[in-house]
């Protein structure tokens, strides 16, 4: 399907979409709409929905089948080497980190829970999280800027709802923060006035007296944008500026002026 | 979230225990959902081995990747059915199993009256899709069982039933509409379908 489909041209599909009655370029056109149209989006939910209901019954899957995707299971969640992480912490200078090569990548992929990303997202986002690693340990501006707190006001249900709005907008540029070794993610979503909010993360929970610390880095100063306490969820911040990576470091609880520490996990602020 | 506090959880809340490597919320998601999975890829199938790889690979999706359910865009129940099915599917158009719908498809008469209501079981809420399904004009009926049990393309189901492929397209479309709209009348509303 060459052109891009008008609403009504879109609207034609929307119940075969649903039952996979497309074939893949027509299917490629109507995603393409649904992106930016809410109305059609709805319809396709709605159809999915009732599709679904054709398929209740009792009968009950295999337990030899459960058994198979448990034993997958026992490789995961991958192992979190911060030990190693934290033995690196320099007392002055941080040595560079080595990017992680693309087969490395693809094995972390097949295993863990970045299964399913984008190659190239992937491979881009580590390569760009292993040299931004490097550069923000070596010194942080200490400007005397203000640690912000975490906008933590909005909670639950709203949070979750400003959220999945804000990954929606087409306007939004997603950060993929990984660290060195692709095992640690977090995943925030930024808007064009400043907002953003971590959307998504396999951060290991903190000991009480430590805090994980938000960065972003405006050209050569790393600004703290807040604190995400010991065991982070869906979180807001604020960061204005031209933000060109954003950062997690492990700091002592109440957060730091400035961190010598190396970032956890890092990523850079591609815009469009 | 207790373990036994799972049996009572919503499916949100299980994927969100999901998404905290909780494996005993991942079984109880097995539980609840990979028997109507399971169904409909042995259905499109007709292979259980098949199958069984296709389920398997479509809750070891939801471990690696629960964000991308998202609750308020439909039942957790819905969402790994639709990926059961676009999975079942992409293999049945692949050349490797070209044959075996042809096999199946010989088997069958294209078109069975009693298809859909085959797959509503005794459920109560079953029931009640099954009278829906029931009150469907046929030739929509029709061309929703080939598009979503048979596999098919809208381009081939319109080859099957001599039409054209515009006129099924729109069957396709209304039926769905009228279901839901049948289905929102007798009182299976969203929170239901959403459960």
């Amino acid at each position: 399907m060459a052109h891009d489909l008008t609403h009504a041209e879109a609207s034609e599909f929307l119940g075969v979409y649903a039952l996979d009655a497309l074939d893949a370029d027509e299917r490629e056109a109507v995603e393409l709409h649904l992106i930016d149209c809410g109305f059609c989006r709805a319809e396709v939910e709605e159809h999915v929905e009732v599709a679904g209901l054709l398929s209740s019954g009792v009968v009950h899957a295999p337990m030899s089948v459960w058994d198979r995707i448990s034993g997958e299971l026992e490789g995961t969640p991958p192992p979190l080497d911060l030990a190693s992480i934290h033995a690196q912490r320099p007392s002055a200078v941080p040595p560079p980190v080595a990017a992680p090569v693309p087969d490395q990548l693809a094995e972390r992929r097949s295993r863990g829970r970045g299964a399913g990303l984008r190659i190239g997202a992937l491979v881009a986002a580590a390569s760009v999280a292993a040299s931004v690693i490097g550069v923000l340990g070596l010194k942080v501006a200490e400007d005397g800027r203000r640690i912000d707190e975490i906008a933590i006001g909005a909670h639950g249900t709203e949070l979750e709802r400003t959220v999945r709005a804000a990954i929606d907008d087409p306007e939004a540029v997603k950060v993929e923060l990984r660290s060195a070794d692709g095992a640690v993610f977090a995943d925030a979503v930024m808007l064009p006035d400043g907002r953003g909010y971590l959307a998504n993360d396999n951060l290991p929970t903190l000991p009480p007296d430590r805090n994980y610390q938000l960065w972003a880095v405006v050209g050569e100063e790393r600004i703290s944008v807040g604190l995400l306490g010991s065991d982070p969820d869906r979180s807001a911040f604020v960061a204005s500026g031209p933000v060109g990576a954003l950062a997690i470091t492990d700091e002592e609880a109440g957060g730091v002026v400035a961190s010598l520490q190396q970032p956890l996990v890092a990523g850079q602020v591609q815009r469009a | 979230m207790p373990m036994d506090d799972l049996r009572d959880a919503s499916d949100a809340a299980l994927v969100v225990a999901i998404g905290r490597w909780r494996e005993d919320a991942l079984a109880e998601a097995y539980r609840r959902h990979a028997g109507a999975a399971y169904a409909l890829a042995s259905r499109l199938l007709n292979d259980r081995t098949i199958a069984e790889e296709i389920l398997q690979e479509v809750f070891l999706r939801l471990w690696n990747r629960p964000e991308r359910f998202d609750a308020e865009r439909g039942s957790l129940r819905s969402y790994l059915l639709a990926q059961t099915h676009g999975r079942s599917v992409d293999l049945l158009r692949s050349d490797t199993s070209r044959r075996r719908r042809e096999e199946r498809d010989a088997r069958e008469s294209p078109v069975r009256s009693d298809d859909i209501e085959r797959e509503v079981i005794d459920l109560t809420v079953a029931e009640q899709v099954k009278e829906v399904v029931a009150a469907l004009p046929e030739d929509e009926r029709q061309a929703v069982e080939l598009a979503y049990f048979g596999g098919h393309t809208y381009r081939q189901v319109a080859v099957l039933l001599g039409a054209p492929e515009g006129t099924v397209k729109s069957r396709i479309r209304s039926g769905l509409r009228r279901m839901r709209q049948n289905l929102v009348e007798m009182g299976v509303g969203d929170p239901w379908l959403t459960t």
